[in-house]
């Protein structure tokens, strides 16, 4: 057998338990065989099952020990891992949540993962270097209009129709803990980080619509029309201009262009 | 390659006390994948340990030894790392982590052959002309063996550093480990081993079991690996030399007095020899 045949067939022993590579391998009769074989076979999942729990703590301590153990084991051996990275293997285990779960409660599971795994993309997410109010405060007024805005690299969005997030920071000492997990009103927040600090705070209706347009491109004087149609043409430059600052304050833009 | 002393593995648990009691260790060795992420902490105290102490980068998914093409993304993001904390050297290991674009997350073993040196050969050249620099590789523990190999794992380590031009990073422990499970002399090996061609040195725990030993890294080293380095040492010389952990981490001065015993038993040598 070549070299890639042999790495085949190995690899077919321990990702799906195909017969094959002991004819190939030293000792395959000797007792210990099967255990030593098994060091690779075991090992594959007990890593992977390791990586899912350090993903997902929230989510497995919600699930409870044993519960995750058998859904992570369904996602392992339904899904093989394709990058170097083990962090990067689990990202849809959500999504077997909820097609397993077609309850409130494998609703709210499945934002709780998605929830924890966008926490971890922001967690790792580019240094870039975030806009000051300085450098926006040289452009001349009448420039304001033109402005088109980019977003950090670590900004994320996520909607909620469950109370997950609610439970992922009761579970963190946050706020009081929901008695359970269920659904509740659809509710939208905003991800990003500060330095090495992750953070998060939820967004209304108003602020959520004008920052999904500014990462869309609109420019200032489309996002002070937007703000008009609910606050009136007198007031809406100015509170356009608030929520600018505040963003900027929070560190979730990145740069701007006149266009 | 030049001796960068005494060093251990990087570890989150351990970033706040290296920073604020930087220890006495001639440098760190940083999980390559752990940092091939776009920014945020990891590489955030990477930057700033960097410093302060030599960082060496030592990965687990170059996969030289699979029959897949290698990772060019895998690699450009290597040399990234590797140019921005300036790394002395990069190390990986002697093994195949997965084919058919799939990961085991595993150092699969090699067997021992002349086609499998033929594979390598080729590959590490190609990666040491796009690093612009020697790779060391490693000597994994393995747990079953080949019925194919052709000669043994010190001769092939040899004849591999030989024609590709590699340098060696010798992991006692493995090699003690590799002796027990297949049953041969852990001194030879080390006397089989060209001196010129180890950069680094390896030491770790691992755990018994009935009749085999698992390389586990989650337990003090054994004296009889202990026993193996001062060999090593006697063979080698002072190469950089390193402990690795990475379950059961415990507190950063546990491990630097476990370093402190690898200094004591080889400046106990050197005054006597």
């Amino acid at each position: 057998m070549g070299l890639r045949e042999l790495q085949r067939s190995f690899q077919d022993r321990v990702l799906w338990h195909r017969r094959g590579i002991e004819s190939q391998l030293n000792d395959a009769q000797d007792e210990d065989f099967g255990p030593r074989l098994d060091t690779y076979v075991v090992g594959y999942r007990t890593r992977l099952m390791e990586s899912l729990g350090a993903s997902y703590p929230v989510l497995k301590a919600a699930l409870g020990d044993d519960e995750f153990e058998q859904e992570a084991r369904r996602y392992i051996e339904s899904t093989d891992s394709r990058h170097f990275s083990v962090r990067n293997y689990g990202g849809a285990l959500g999504e077997q949540l909820v097609e397993r779960l077609s309850t409130p409660r494998g609703q709210a599971l499945k934002e709780l993962a998605e929830w924890e795994w966008r926490l971890a993309e922001v967690f790792d997410a580019a240094d870039d270097v975030p806009l000051g109010v300085q450098e926006l405060s040289a452009v001349a007024p009448g420039l304001w209009p033109a402005l088109s805005f980019s977003l950090r690299a670590c900004v994320r969005c996520f909607d909620t129709r469950t109370n997950a997030v609610q439970w992922w920071r009761g579970s963190n000492g946050l706020c009081e803990k929901p008695a359970e997990l269920t659904v509740s009103a659809p509710g939208r927040w905003l991800i990003w980080r500060r330095g090495v600090i992750t953070l998060f705070r939820s967004l209304g209706p108003l602020e959520s619509e004008l920052l999904e347009k500014l990462r869309e491109g609109a420019t200032f004087g489309l996002l002070c029309e937007s703000m008009a149609l609910q606050v009136g043409d007198s007031d809406a430059p100015q509170r356009t201009a608030s929520l600018l600052r505040g963003w900027l304050a929070e560190e979730i833009i990145l740069d701007f262009v006149s266009s | 390659m030049k001796s960068l002393g005494f060093g251990l593995g990087l570890r989150p648990d351990h970033y706040d006390a290296i920073l604020s009691e930087r220890p006495k260790v001639g440098f760190f060795e940083a999980l390559t994948e752990n940092y091939l992420v776009p920014g945020g902490k990891a590489l955030y105290y990477l930057e700033r340990i960097r410093v302060h102490y030599p960082i060496v980068l030592h990965g687990v998914s170059l996969s030289i030894g699979s029959t897949e093409p290698l990772n060019r993304e895998y690699l450009r993001l290597l040399k990234g790392l590797s140019d921005r904390i300036q790394a002395p050297w990069i190390s990986d290991h002697l093994c195949w982590t997965g084919t058919e674009g799939l990961n085991l997350h595993d150092l699969m073993p090699m067997p021992y052959t002349e086609e499998a040196l033929s594979h390598l050969v080729p590959r590490i050249e190609e990666i040491q002309e796009y690093l612009g620099e020697r790779i060391l590789l490693e000597n994994v523990s393995s747990y079953v063996g080949y019925r194919s190999s052709e000669m043994s794992e010190w001769e092939f380590l040899s004849e591999l550093s030989a024609r590709a031009d590699c340098l060696l990073l010798l992991d006692v422990n493995n090699i003690y480990v590799n002796s027990v499970n297949h049953h041969f002399d852990s001194e030879a090996f080390v006397r089989g081993v060209p001196r010129k061609r180890v950069a680094q040195i390896h030491l770790a725990g691992h755990e018994r079991q009935d009749t085999f030993i698992i390389d586990t890294h989650d337990a003090p080293i054994a004296s009889a690996v202990w026993a193996l380095y001062q060999s090593a040492f006697k063979r080698f010389g002072p190469v950089s030399t390193m402990i690795e952990r990475d379950a059961n981490i415990p507190p950063l001065e546990e491990l630097l007095e476990e370093l402190s015993l690898a200094q004591t038993i080889t400046t106990a040598m050197e005054s006597a020899a």
